[in-house]
């Protein structure tokens, strides 16, 4: 069953145009977002949020519209920005104040459960946080009011590798709940590598794919060629290519049948990392 | 609304020692400057009409103003939010004025021989500046919706200066002068609590027509 369902769902900006996807998070399951800055993963997501209006389609989240049932939904949904948003005069006292009064299941043992967790001061300013921990509260609050579906924009960033483990186990144990599901944008791949259920990669405001990650893991591969060979592969064959010292490497969607064509070709499998830089190479 | 509201309290109550020391200035200087304490409805004037602004610049530095629509609330409820603030900042002024009027008598009483009496005409001209916090709140509020927080400022003492000068010129004009016989400061009173009504409704509306059509 879906959590949500983008429909189509098209924005136009003066300097930017998100063209129409049709893609859907599963219950259960966490769906990241990669992309180059700039490519589309915030308007996705804001989309998602009816924090910008849509030029065209529709988005459903628990089956119901994204537009007519905006406070209900967003009940039910955690938002982690990739800023803070809080005045910064204050504590995480008077953020528990403030939000509580906001959602319905606000649950404040939770909130103060998870910044223990984290180890974040509940009576110091905010102003004085370093952003990774700006970035636990904005969590820690997504994570407070009992939702079902938690969008996260960059959680990761200015998170220390200890911090981003935590950050990866809490939602992994989110989505044990099978009605859960998270998305997450988020430039750090290794992260989603090890998390997500599905990824998918816009490039330039398209959606280039929305699929299973073991199923991309499984299938991309990065084939590598002298010069001389090189010139004999077929360009429909590959998504880009990139010249080094050694000759070229070129992405390749489907490795067993890319085998199947030029039998010995050497091929590793490709990250999540280098399927975008190729993509973008495009 | 009751968050929103909140977040919007908290922020004055953080700013207490800044109201402190703004009422404790004024009111030395006041007192150095022979005036007696009825120098608290400038205080409640100039701190209603302030701080009713601010929200308005944290909101736009934090950004909240976008964010907060990632919580589960409408633009009606923000708007709203925010003008119930204003009517209890400026109930809060209100009474501070009422209390700087009561420490007047208390003045009068104690250092005067000609110790003034509640009269209408009186406790009126007195209470009677406070009522421009709501019409100050009603002109500001829909220009730093519309224009944001930082050019929203700009216009709004651009129009308040032009009203006061359009005022002045169509009052001096038709021979008008508060307190005398033709118009009398309850008179004036009814229209100011009469006009503060009025415009904060419209305010109201208008603030929430611009905030729904914002495509953020």
């Amino acid at each position: 069953m879906n959590s949500i369902l983008w429909n189509k769902a098209e924005k136009t900006f003066d300097l930017f145009h998100l063209h129409p996807i049709t893609m859907q998070l599963e219950q259960g399951s966490i769906m990241g977002l990669i992309g180059e800055n700039g490519s589309g993963k915030t308007t996705l997501i804001k989309l998602a949020l009816n924090l910008l209006p849509l030029t065209s389609g529709e988005i459903k989240i628990f089956g119901l519209d994204s537009v007519q049932k905006e406070t209900e939904i967003k009940q039910r949904i955690g938002f982690v920005p990739d800023e803070n948003i809080f005045y910064e005069m204050f504590t995480l006292r008077d953020v528990n104040k403030i939000i509580s009064k906001l959602y319905r299941n606000w649950q404040e043992k939770t909130f103060f459960h998870y910044l223990e967790r984290f180890q974040i001061p509940i009576k110091e300013p905010i102003k004085s946080f370093s952003m990774g921990m700006k970035k636990k509260v904005a969590i820690t609050s997504a994570l407070s009011h009992e939702a079902e579906i938690l969008l996260l924009d960059e959680p990761m960033n200015g998170l220390d590798p200890v911090a981003r483990a935590e950050v990866r186990d809490i939602l992994q144990e989110f989505v044990e709940t099978e009605s859960h599901s998270v998305l997450l944008s988020s430039h750090i791949t290794e992260d989603l590598e090890k998390i997500s259920d599905y990824i998918t990669l816009i490039e330039k405001g398209n959606m280039v794919f929305s699929e299973n990650k073991d199923d991309i893991l499984q299938n991309y591969g990065i084939a590598s060629f002298s010069k001389m060979d090189f010139k004999e592969i077929n360009k429909k064959d590959y998504i880009s290519f990139r010249e080094n010292a050694f000759g070229y490497q070129v992405l390749v969607k489907d490795t067993k049948e890319f085998l199947r064509k030029y039998d010995g070709a050497m091929i590793d499998k490709a990250s999540l990392e280098e399927i975008m830089v190729f993509y973008h190479r495009r | 609304m009751v968050g929103l509201l909140w977040k919007d309290i908290l922020y004055l109550k953080k700013m207490w020692k800044m109201v402190i020391a703004f009422g404790i200035f004024f009111i030395l200087f006041h007192i150095a400057s022979n005036n007696s304490f009825n120098s608290i409805v400038f205080i409640a004037i100039i701190l209603g009409g302030n701080f009713s602004m601010l929200p308005f610049t944290y909101d736009n530095y934090s950004k909240w103003n976008h964010y907060q629509y990632t919580f589960p609330v409408s633009k009606k409820i923000v708007v709203c939010s925010r003008y119930l603030f204003g009517l209890a900042l400026f109930g809060a002024c209100l009474l501070l004025s009422i209390f700087g009027m009561l420490l007047t008598e208390i003045e009068y009483l104690l250092f005067c021989s000609d110790v003034p009496s509640f009269t209408l005409q009186y406790v009126s001209s007195e209470l009677l500046p406070v009522f421009f916090i709501p019409i100050m709140q009603a002109i500001s509020f829909p220009l730093l919706y519309r224009f944001g927080a930082e050019k929203g400022r700009i216009y709004v003492l651009c129009l308040v200066a032009t009203i006061i000068a359009a005022i002045s010129v169509v009052t001096t004009g038709m021979g008008y002068q508060i307190g005398t016989v033709s118009i009398s400061y309850s008179d004036v009173l009814v229209i100011m609590i009469g006009m503060s009504i009025l415009l904060y409704t419209c305010s109201l509306l208008l603030s929430i027509r611009i905030e729904q059509k914002k495509k953020n």
